[in-house]
């Protein structure tokens, strides 16, 4: 692929050869977005087992979905807007579970990937993702949905409205208040960390 | 923390986010320099925001891939591998019925055509049509169903297709 092309520009190359009924381009966007939308998913439903079931629906829909792509739509809003639509449906299909009745708190960091960091950092990691998830489970499921595609996967604004099927304004409205409770349970669980890693040990 | 009835607080998330106009940025940092609850918001939001950004990617399953490729659904046949399979079909039912009825004219032992030069060369280009597009069958190609079309015209442009 040429080397001026952007990662967007690639996905959309890939997306269209997905298109043409090459798999081995879809093997490749599997690769490049499988871990970003697990992470999605396991931010939403809380639940490893259940994120992965998701992932792998929401790239079996992308393919299905494959010949309807047309290159004016970025791919990755294409993609997270079957993602989003995933997460809904499982929580409509009440198979998820309720907020604070999972096993979170009590560990299964499966989002901290500890390979490339020490053991302190990845201690550091696991808090922190408890202390996140502790504060998503709070959020509505469109104001979490829209807090991942913004502060995980980058998204902007107008990308998160056309992925959630609103408007900007409201993607604004909803990022505001998710982004401030988000934070403010951050700071409010960082003040008394060495009591609760006192109380821990 | 800003204050609930600050009329400005709505924007201190966008802002962070750089989702304001040149021209709302500006009303928004003089705002800022007057008002204690925004700056605040925003310190909350700059000493949160970024500690999130560096937790990492999780790791996919190894076998997820594999599940994921392995049930896709197979393609549905192109039009060129419809067409193809199609008039392969036809052609060669045509070609068995021109030979039964060469050998049975001309008897055993002999596949000759007896109608002349004119017909040998009839079937001559038929069999190397049914070759050809035998070949093409297998051929490893796009579903440019286009090309396909245009192949098979070449190939046999007295079809009735045209």
């Amino acid at each position: 692929m040429d080397r001026t092309t952007s990662p967007a520009d690639e996905d959309t190359a890939l997306m269209l050869r997905v298109k043409a009924g090459d798999r081995r381009a879809f093997g490749t966007l599997f690769d490049r977005h499988a871990a970003s939308v697990v992470r999605f998913a396991r931010r939403y439903v809380g639940d490893a087992a259940r994120a992965e079931e998701i992932t792998q629906d929401v790239f079996m829909r992308l393919f299905q979905a494959a010949p309807r792509y047309e290159p004016s739509a970025r791919f990755q809003t294409f993609l997270f807007r079957i993602a989003s639509n995933a997460c809904l449906n499982e929580r409509r299909r009440g198979v998820y579970r309720s907020p604070h009745t999972s096993t979170e708190a009590e560990g299964a960091p499966v989002l901290v990937d500890g390979s490339s960091s020490g053991p302190e950092q990845q201690a550091e990691g696991r808090e922190l993702e408890r202390q996140l998830q502790g504060a998503l489970e709070r959020l509505s499921e469109r104001e979490r949905l829209a807090f991942s595609l913004c502060r995980f996967e980058g998204m902007a604004y107008r990308d998160i409205a056309e992925a959630l099927e609103t408007t900007e304004a409201a993607i604004k409205s909803l990022l505001h208040r998710a982004t401030l409770a988000v934070a403010r349970h951050l700071a409010e669980a960082q003040s008394p960390a060495v009591a609760v890693e006192g109380s821990a040990a | 923390m800003s204050a609930p009835g600050c009329p400005q607080e709505s924007q201190v998330v966008a802002a962070f986010d750089g989702e304001l106009s040149p021209a709302e940025m500006l009303a928004f940092e003089a705002h800022l320099s007057t008002c204690e609850s925004c700056r605040a918001t925003r310190a909350l939001l700059a000493a949160t925001m970024p500690r999130l950004e560096a937790l990492p990617l999780p790791t996919v399953p190894a076998d997820l891939r594999r599940r994921v490729l392995s049930q896709l659904p197979e393609p549905q046949p192109g039009l060129w591998e419809r067409l193809a399979s199609q008039w392969g079909f036809g052609l060669g039912l045509a070609t068995t019925a021109a030979f039964a009825g060469l050998v049975l004219h001309a008897g055993p032992g002999s596949i000759r055509a007896q109608g002349g030069p004119g017909e040998e060369l009839a079937l001559a280009n038929d069999l190397e049509l049914i070759e050809q597009l035998q070949v093409a069958q297998t051929a490893d190609l796009d579903d440019d169903d286009l090309e396909a079309i245009a192949l098979l015209d070449e190939l046999h442009p007295a079809s009735g297709r045209n």
